[in-house]
């Protein structure tokens, strides 16, 4: 399943619509849908806040296949733009040392089994996979 | 879908998704803590980093003058994400009994 929504914090209601549907649909236990929620809202805020061409819209589907979830993110954009790869926060610091930034990234990359890029004909493409328990 | 409220003893509760559309709501409350405060956890059921960073940045203020937030009754998947996120060395996380 498929949709597509407008690259805004405004849409983010939509989107978990969609997603909930979507993961129940796919018969996705509530820890892996937690983690994949959590992982795309991630991803969709980095390219609202840092992926340029506001009004431009970033397509979501989800594919189960066997004992894996696969979710897909797709972007248009003029340049290559990972959001995977920006840096993540470091976990181990001391409160008076922690920063808010980058928590976001350390989250998905701890909660996602595979996670890669691709920019091909203007087109950015992430794609997440999340083992699931047989 | 997200609520925040302040109860007459001063706990904190938080209640639905606190996605980052909704992290000025709650900031609304957060920004005016100003001592050691209880903050419920038992109706909230999701949270991703926008909330996490607005609880980081309230500890580290609070954390300035001896104060802190105490975090309670959290779910199995919410208290899963603060491990992660190492939030469990960083908050008083009261264990659900």
């Amino acid at each position: 399943m498929e949709a597509s929504f407008r690259k805004s914090f405004s849409s983010l209601d939509a989107m978990f619509a969609f997603i909930g549907t979507g993961l129940d649909e796919l018969h996705i236990s509530s820890d892996a849908s937690f983690a994949a929620q959590l992982a795309i809202e991630e991803l969709f805020t980095n390219m609202v806040k840092y992926g340029g061409q506001s009004g431009g819209e970033v397509g979501i589907s989800l594919q189960r296949d066997d004992d894996r979830l696969v979710v897909v993110l797709t972007d248009r954009g003029d340049t290559p733009f990972d959001p995977t790869m920006r840096p993540a926060a470091d976990v181990s610091l001391p409160l008076a040392e922690r920063k808010v930034g980058g928590l976001g990234i350390h989250l998905v990359r701890s909660l996602i089994d595979r996670i890669s890029y691709s920019y091909a004909d203007g087109r950015h493409s992430i794609t997440l996979i999340k083992n699931l328990e047989p | 879908m997200f609520s925040v409220i302040v109860r007459d003893d001063g706990e904190v509760a938080l209640i639905g998704r606190l996605d980052a559309s909704q992290t000025e709501v709650a900031g609304e409350v957060f920004d005016r803590i100003e001592n050691t405060t209880k903050v419920s956890f038992e109706k909230l059921d999701y949270i991703s980093s926008a909330g996490l960073g607005l609880l980081l940045k309230t500890q580290k203020r609070l954390s300035t003058t001896g104060q802190g937030l105490v975090l309670t009754r959290m779910n199995k998947l919410v208290r899963d994400i603060f491990k992660i996120a190492r939030f469990d060395v960083i908050f008083q996380i009261e264990e659900t009994s």
